[in-house]
């Protein structure tokens, strides 16, 4: 059971690892997280159901830990990466506007939304879930899901294109916090 | 107005709600149409619209490095344990008289004409092994592309005749499925490159469910002209290259019964390679 679970477990790795990279803005840190969530899985592997959905459950360790850390975070005074957010910003403060997006430019026009639709970004629109399986993970109602997660798609589409609004000037980004 | 977006009224307000569905594909058909026109008329709602299709292509495909990059160590290790306690398996996989049979084998030049053995990139003397029975960590294709999480989901799930994109530019094509006596399961694959060569490999499914890659050959270029063959056939007319050769030698030498037909192949790769 456990060696299956193990052999399960390497094969989500991939999507794990961009799920967390997705979250965290950044690959070292996002496999500092799978690698938390991996250990948190296999510690409380009781808890998991067979039958149920191994990658829902992973994600929702990993979503946990990773706003758990996000909470310390602000504890610590910690509010945005902003280095990582004027990435986003040429020489001339312009928007980077490119035909083919870098992880680098998505990862800084994450860094301005809100954990919860960072979250459901990374599942629906990266990992591809539905909403329903979104709201699973999430723990949310799927009305909510759809809610924030048009929000988040609109603003990261205006940032990312850079043909809508400058909202918020560079040296102003937002602070990151729980939608609702 | 009705707040209610559900309702089926000419005057039905087209928000996020509907718009959002409709870019992903989850909208239901009774009312596409209703959006169809919005998104014709309001040109507010077709940037909207395109901005959840922007959201669902090109923001996804920022993260396929990620998807199709080396899973590092540390992240197997965290999941698998420490690298030492799935070494010693591999040697046992095929038994040490066929390996002690296999490594004479590949020493005496009159076990085919047709082989040259310098092509073969990797040995099978024990110092090989010990390198490569890890593997996880090691790259398993000579030009040191493919990330092993790629790999074994490949030969976990892909049957016969298919193929699976393993990294960029690179696919991995089972060729044969077949169960030695040591009560374990291998797989023959052909590692197909974008530039026309074809490499070759043969692994086993070690107990703890990590196929174990326990040879491979060097890319050259692909001589068949036909798609990968269905389970149980064999390669036809065509001249199989000498390293694939090389391969077919080593499967005869420890295979137990047939090679697996297709039907079955598709139980067991169903049933996860339960113990044959």
């Amino acid at each position: 059971m456990t060696d299956e679970l193990r052999s399960r477990m390497v094969e989500l790795l991939p999507r794990l690892r961009r799920f967390a990279v997705a979250l965290t803005g950044d690959l070292d840190q996002g496999d500092d997280l799978v690698q938390e969530t991996c250990m948190r899985a296999l510690s409380r592997v009781d808890q998991w159901q067979p039958g149920t959905r191994l990658d829902s459950w992973m994600y929702r360790i990993a979503q946990n830990l990773w706003l758990d850390r996000m909470r310390a975070k602000k504890v610590r005074g910690v509010q945005v990466d902003v280095e990582a957010a004027e990435a986003l910003a040429g020489p001339n403060g312009r928007r980077v506007v490119e035909s083919r997006l870098t992880l680098d430019a998505v990862g800084a026009a994450m860094a301005y939304l809100p954990e919860d639709q960072r979250v459901l970004i990374s599942l629906v629109c990266i990992d591809g879930l539905s909403y329903k399986e979104a709201a699973e993970v999430t723990q949310t109602p799927i009305g909510t899901v759809m809610s924030r997660l048009a929000r988040a798609r609109r603003e990261l589409h205006a940032r990312l294109e850079g043909h809508t609004r400058e909202a918020i000037p560079r040296q102003q980004a937002p602070k990151p916090g729980r939608n609702t | 107005m009705s707040d209610t977006p559900d309702e089926k009224t000419p005057a039905q307000p087209i928000g996020d709600d509907l718009i959002m569905p409709y870019a992903d594909g989850v909208l239901a058909p009774d009312q596409r149409p209703a959006v169809r026109e919005a998104l014709a008329r309001d040109p507010e709602l077709m940037q909207r619209f395109e901005g959840f299709l922007f959201t669902r292509g090109p923001l996804a495909r920022a993260f396929d490095a990620v998807l199709a990059a080396p899973i590092p160590e540390r992240l197997l290790e965290a999941v698998r344990g420490p690298t030492p306690q799935r070494t010693r398996p591999t040697v046992s996989l095929l038994g040490s008289v066929r390996l002690a049979r296999l490594a004479e084998m590949f020493r005496v030049p009159d076990f085919s004409p047709a082989v040259a053995v310098p092509a073969v990139l990797v040995g099978l003397a024990a110092g090989w092994l010990a390198h490569y029975a890890i593997g996880i960590a090691v790259p398993v294709d000579s030009r040191g592309v493919v990330d092993t999480a790629s790999l074994q989901r490949a030969l976990e799930v892909t049957p016969t005749g298919g193929s699976a994109k393993i990294a960029r530019g690179l696919s991995l094509a089972p060729r044969f499925t077949f169960a030695t006596d040591q009560q374990v399961w291998c797989r023959q694959y052909a590692l197909i490159y974008g530039d026309g060569l074809e490499a070759g490999g043969m692994a086993c499914r070690a107990p703890d469910g990590v196929w174990q890659v326990l040879m491979s050959t060097p890319p050259v270029p692909g001589v068949r002209a036909q798609g990968p063959r269905p389970a149980g056939e064999g390669p036809g007319g065509n001249t199989p290259p000498n390293n694939e050769n090389v391969l077919d030698g080593v499967r005869s030498l420890f295979k137990q019964g047939d090679v697996l037909g297709r039907e079955k192949e598709a139980d067991v790769i169903k049933d996860r390679w339960k113990t044959p």
